[in-house]
């Protein structure tokens, strides 16, 4: 038996090299640096590092559950997680099926290039030029202002963060969403379609019966992952966009960690904790999402 | 063939493999790896600012220094000769080690997680967080100055004023603090509401006398169509940053402008649990709800604002005198954008009005600001080599450097004559920040020099104009003859209490701000705030604080 693995591993030994430098990423960047966690359960000292540094069991835990903007920035990304999975997600898939419906090659591959670039800009651009559209002097409020209205403070009032949040994500992202359906598309068999076609199926009913059921297994896996990814809520949107006016709805897990680690010096080992907690209800996440779609007949990820 | 393909590919993967193990490997000394640049020879050293008998030359060995500053690594890109004299004197290569500003306390928190703090610090916690430097200095992470300073008296001069006394731990000083001034009058000048009077008479307003008198006149600005286009396109007030901003709210809670601890009812509180912050919180809805205050306050980053009053797109801007001057000072940024415009003819400063107790009050706070801290890896030699380079910088042929430049380069001596020989650009001398992009730096790096930069000297007159000093020297006149400083406890700023401490975690100016820009009741929202404090430990920080004053006998 050992000596058959080992004839193996000899017979494809080029193969197994070529896999190492990649097992050797993950063990390097992905794994090693797990033992990081251990910062939850301890006192963090800089100089004594983190694995010289003394246990200290669930304090830091405790002193987290204490902290009442840890729990508003939980409910807030709890909500903004959802809004994303509620209005981001589908506006991917519909805006797939309806390039798919663009007759003219060309037409598709410009409609394609125009909403894939956007995903290219970073978010501190992006924040910028946010402002210059809905900032007090900004072209919205400009355009208000001449048509009699009162100007809105879009930027900083609490009620209107998250649907900005919402909009100027699937502004910069729902392209590049788009690509992974349009590849399923791609693979879809022509001779459905004709099949459909014979049996005098319209395109919407082409749409329904031969296309949604072709992505369908594609979009399963992707709600998976994004469910699975729920308590991240896009830090890199948010804090680029947000300000003290809007923490109330928009600080999330992750901006407040930050916020907490730097500025006002919650210590390392509180910051862990909070790390861990969300990965570990990441993980719960992703099981049960993943449970509920082989349930429903789709096919999972594991 | 074959084989010598399979060859190649097993040479790409080895070579890849070994990438990403050096690469984790080698981020670990970026301070220590000297010997890179040839050591300038030993004589060439007894140039600089001590001239040591060769064979006891302190100066021997060269050596590899890093230091952070803001935005260092821009300026000493150019290796320009300010650099280059430096390094040369004290036979050491200047490794600059880039933070920003919105950024570097994050920065040092995170190299000295990692290990990798430069060898010079540059660092805000001793009374910005204090607790953070009570951790640096029990985990040992920067290194304490030698308890004999004689041999570098400029330092020592630092470490022996008043206000510096409470940065010591356990009798050991573990920073150099950044001097601003040379006393706690001149801060009256870091704070300065511009205003266009030339709006204010236009409109027909008379500076104002009381806080409802200032907040009509920026109504005005906002409304009143002070710039004549026919649109309503201007604002009242901007800032540069909020800490300027507070200056506005002087009159109404002196304590709110300088963020100290005061006395009320027989204990001693931060400011914003003052029943005073009432007031404060009432006035700045007024201002931003009416559109008095810039609308976008709370979005601007740093000095983004500035642009709206150099655009004439508002009436007054919270900043300080100071930066009246220089080549992206108020006044340049203003005439750039007003072309054939005196900014003195349409701009003036706008002094506050008295408080309830009929005293019109100035800004104040701690003569220092920010600190340089020395890492903890590095050796008595390279310790001495560092005392001595700021012992230098804080000399007085430092500021001839920072004055004038290079001796025999820019200026020549006689005697006590100074003739200024670099070359003139128009009308005026080329400005030395612009020949030496690292002066800035330089002459920062041991001691601001916000107090020379205010002073009325030939310098001054020369690179700024007699207008700029004659504005500035008029300002810090006035402040000192009519206005009273802040009542200021300078001793809590550096006083150090477990519960203190932990006020750290608290961020006043984002609930001041959140209030500002609320829709309910402002005063209810600040006490709401200031409920929610009590879990943080305010009320045994406050305890604490006063058992240690009570203890002070204050």
């Amino acid at each position: 038996m050992g000596k058959s693995i080992g004839k193996e591993l000899y017979k494809f030994r080029y193969l197994y090299l070529l896999l190492l430098p990649t097992l050797l990423y993950y063990a390097l960047f992905q794994y090693l640096p797990m033992y990081g966690v251990l910062l939850a359960f301890k006192d963090f000292h800089i100089r004594e590092g983190i694995l010289g540094s003394p246990w200290i069991g669930l304090s830091n835990f405790k002193e987290l559950v204490g902290q009442s903007d840890f729990w508003k920035a939980f409910w807030n990304t709890v909500y903004i997680s959802c809004g994303r999975i509620i209005f981001e997600f589908p506006v991917a898939i519909i805006l797939a099926l309806m390039i798919n419906e663009v007759a003219r090659e060309k037409l598709k591959k410009f409609y394609q290039t125009v909403y894939t670039f956007p995903h290219f800009i970073s978010w501190v651009i992006i924040s910028g030029i946010m402002f210059n559209f809905l900032g007090s002097a900004g072209v919205l409020n400009e355009l208000l202002a001449l048509l009699g209205f009162e100007k809105v403070t879009f930027l900083t009032d609490p009620s209107l963060f998250r649907p900005i949040v919402f909009i100027s994500s699937i502004w910069k992202e729902v392209g590049w969403s788009a690509i992974i359906y349009l590849a399923a598309i791609a693979g879809i068999n022509p001779e459905l379609y004709e099949a459909a076609y014979v049996d005098g199926a319209g395109r919407f009913q082409q749409l329904l019966s031969v296309t949604w059921p072709s992505i369908r297994g594609t979009a399963g896996i992707l709600l998976i992952l994004a469910v699975g990814n729920a308590m991240n809520g896009g830090f890199d949107q948010i804090f680029n966009l947000y300000n003290p006016g809007v923490y109330s709805t928009g600080d999330i897990i992750d901006t407040y960690v930050y916020r907490s680690a730097f500025d006002s010096g919650l210590g390392f080992g509180v910051t862990t904790a909070i790390g861990l907690f969300k990965a570990v209800l990441n993980f719960a996440l992703l099981y049960s999402a993943n449970f509920i779609v082989k349930r429903l007949g789709g096919e999972g990820l594991v | 063939m074959r084989k010598a393909k399979l060859l190649g590919s097993l040479s790409l993967i080895t070579v890849l493999t070994a990438s990403i193990v050096s690469g984790c490997s080698s981020s670990g000394g970026n301070s220590n790896n000297s010997g890179n640049t040839p050591a300038a020879s030993a004589d060439t050293a007894d140039t600089g600012a001590s001239s040591a008998p060769a064979e006891n030359n302190p100066f021997k060995d060269h050596m590899d220094i890093s230091l952070s500053w803001w935005g260092i690594g821009v300026g000493f890109q150019q290796h320009d000769d300010l650099v280059q004299k430096l390094e040369k004197d004290f036979n050491v290569t200047l490794k600059p080690v880039d933070i920003g500003w919105d950024t570097y306390k994050e920065k040092n928190q995170v190299w000295a997680a990692a290990g990798q703090l430069p060898d010079i610090i540059t660092n805000s916690i001793v009374n910005d967080n204090p607790g953070t430097y009570n951790e640096w200095v029990s985990q040992e992470l920067i290194h304490p100055l030698p308890d004999d300073l004689s041999a570098y008296p400029n330092v020592e001069k630092v470490a022996k004023a008043p206000d510096v006394q409470g940065v010591y731990r356990d009798g050991k000083l573990y920073a150099i603090p950044r001097m601003t001034y040379p006393n706690t009058d001149m801060w009256a000048v870091d704070r300065a509401i511009y205003v266009r009077k030339d709006w204010m008479d236009k409109l027909g307003i008379k500076d104002p006398q009381s806080f409802d008198e200032f907040h009509a006149m920026l109504k005005a600005f906002a409304e009143q169509d002070p710039d004549g286009n026919g649109k309503k396109d201007t604002t009242g007030i901007v800032m540069n940053t909020l800490g300027y901003f507070k200056s506005v709210f002087m009159p109404a809670f002196p304590q709110y402008d300088n963020s100290s601890w005061l006395q009320e009812d027989g204990k001693w509180i931060p400011f914003y649990a003052s029943k005073q912050m009432d007031q404060v919180v009432t006035q700045a809805r007024k201002l931003y709800a009416d559109g008095a205050l810039d609308q976008d306050f709370a979005v601007e980053k740093a000095g983004e604002a500035n642009q709206k009053f150099y655009q004439g797109k508002a009436g007054a801007l919270a900043y300080n005198v100071g930066s009246v001057s220089g080549p992206t000072g108020i006044k340049a940024e203003w005439e750039k954008n007003n072309p054939g415009e005196k900014f003195f003819d349409h701009v003036k400063i706008l002094h506050l009005w008295p408080a309830a107790d009929g005293t019109v009050y100035r800004h104040t706070t701690q003569s220092f600001w920010s600190e340089s801290m020395i890492n903890a890896e590095v050796d008595d030699k390279k310790l001495d080599r560092i005392l001595r380079i700021y012992d230098w910088l804080l000399s007085p042929e430092a500021k001839e450097m920072y004055d004038y430049g290079i001796e025999g380069k820019d200026y020549t001596k006689s005697g006590d004559q100074i003739t200024i020989t670099r070359p003139k650009d128009g009308d005026n001398y080329i400005d030395l920040h612009k020949e030496y992009p690292s002066l800035d730096i330089i002459q920062a790096l041991a001691a601001w020099r916000d107090a020379s930069a205010l002073e009325d000297s030939p310098a001054n007159r020369v690179a700024k104009g007699d207008d700029v000093v004659d504005f500035i020297q008029g300002e810090l006149k006035w402040q000192m003859d009519n206005a009273k400083a802040i009542p200021t406890a300078f001793d809590i700023f550096s006083m150090s209490t477990p519960a203190k401490d932990k006020l750290s975690a608290i961020n006043f100016d984002d609930d001041f701000i959140r209030i500002v820009l609320g829709k309910d009741d402002p005063v209810k929202m600040l006490h709401d705030v200031q409920k929610s404090y009590d879990g943080k430990g305010l009320q045994d920080a406050i305890k604490e604080v006063t058992e240690q004053m009570a203890k002070q006998g204050k």
